[in-house]
């Protein structure tokens, strides 16, 4: 079924002119790098917060509200950007095995941040300003930090292997 | 010697041959150096929000920038240290390369930019990002870093 849906959009108007285009497909890589950029950096600052590490005299909340929004926008440019790369050869990304693992990780990433947010996120005012920070979200600051750094070496190997 | 001469010596270095005959060396070096990129683009771009109190406002521009801007200085040197390697495995494609070029001349005045800028929250009084000339370098250094990634991006391209 992903099959036909990926050979459907393969072979749609939109594909064409990214294919065709011979500035379209890089400005694409160029603006999904900046969006990215500010995805993964400013995930970190957060991450390393939960982590205890950096930022100490921030609010977790406040600072998870300071910075969140950035990431938000710019994960919304990273996921247009990304779709628009993949629809340029839908089919050959779906045979790329650093996309498929690339897209797993997002899912895990994704997970983890739910997970946060709806559990562990809940008794914050309990340690927003102070330096025991639960062991739960060190643990979600750790893992987001660590798929966050692979989802950017998989999405750079997509690039570099798609080149061939 | 020419610049293309030194860049076919150098392609035919023994560290350049290594490079290249490891299948995996690029594609990890330029990895972590868009990680690096992360941090160096964000930094210019948080601290920006901040100088014109668009986000962050609990701290002062001053605690962002003492934040943001010794792991930036990290960062800069990975980018430095895996952007030589780069050149050193491809050293045709990249130093004749216009866009490698251009992307250079911006990296110099986008460091000596970042270094008065660091100089202003290390050294400068308090209210240092009330000043124009820090509030509009903060988004011409934000720019410009937009331009030094779009012709990094353009070098595979050109």
């Amino acid at each position: 079924m992903i099959t036909d849906w990926a050979e459907w959009l393969g072979n749609s108007a939109l594909s064409n002119y990214i294919q065709e285009d011979p500035t379209a497909f890089p400005i694409l890589e160029v603006l999904h790098v900046v969006a990215i950029a500010l995805v993964v950096g400013s995930i970190f600052i957060v991450d390393l917060r939960l982590l205890n590490l950096c930022s100490k005299t921030y609010r977790v909340s406040r600072l998870l509200k300071a910075v969140l929004p950035m990431t938000g926008i710019a994960f919304t440019f990273a996921v247009i950007t990304g779709f628009l790369m993949f629809a340029s050869q839908p089919v050959r990304y779906l045979h790329t095995t650093p996309f498929l693992l690339k897209m797993g990780l997002l899912v895990l990433a994704g997970a983890n941040m739910l997970l946060f947010h709806a559990w562990t996120h809940r008794g914050i005012t309990k340690w927003d300003d102070g330096d025991a920070i639960p062991r739960a979200a060190r643990v979600a600051g750790l893992v987001s930090l660590i798929l966050w750094v692979a989802i950017l070496f998989a999405g750079r190997f997509v690039g570099f292997l798609l080149a061939f | 010697m020419s610049l293309s001469n030194f860049a076919s010596w150098l392609d035919a270095t023994p560290l350049s041959t290594s490079l290249k005959d490891n299948f995996w060396a690029v594609p990890t070096l330029q990895s972590i150096h868009i990680l690096a990129v992360c941090l160096v683009f964000t930094s210019a771009v948080v601290v920006s929000l901040r100088v014109w109190n668009l986000m962050g406002t609990d701290w002062n521009p001053h605690l962002w920038a003492r934040r943001l801007y010794p792991p930036q200085w990290w960062a800069l040197l990975v980018l430095l240290i895996t952007g030589l390697l780069q050149v050193l495995a491809e050293p045709t494609r990249e130093l004749p390369n216009p866009a490698f070029q251009i992307k250079m001349v911006g990296v110099i005045v986008a460091v000596v930019l970042a270094q008065w800028m660091t100089r202003q929250f290390y050294r400068g009084p308090e209210d240092v990002a009330a000043r124009a000339s820090v509030r509009l370098t903060s988004i011409l250094l934000g720019v410009l870093w937009l331009g030094i990634i779009f012709a990094g991006r353009w070098i595979a391209y050109v």
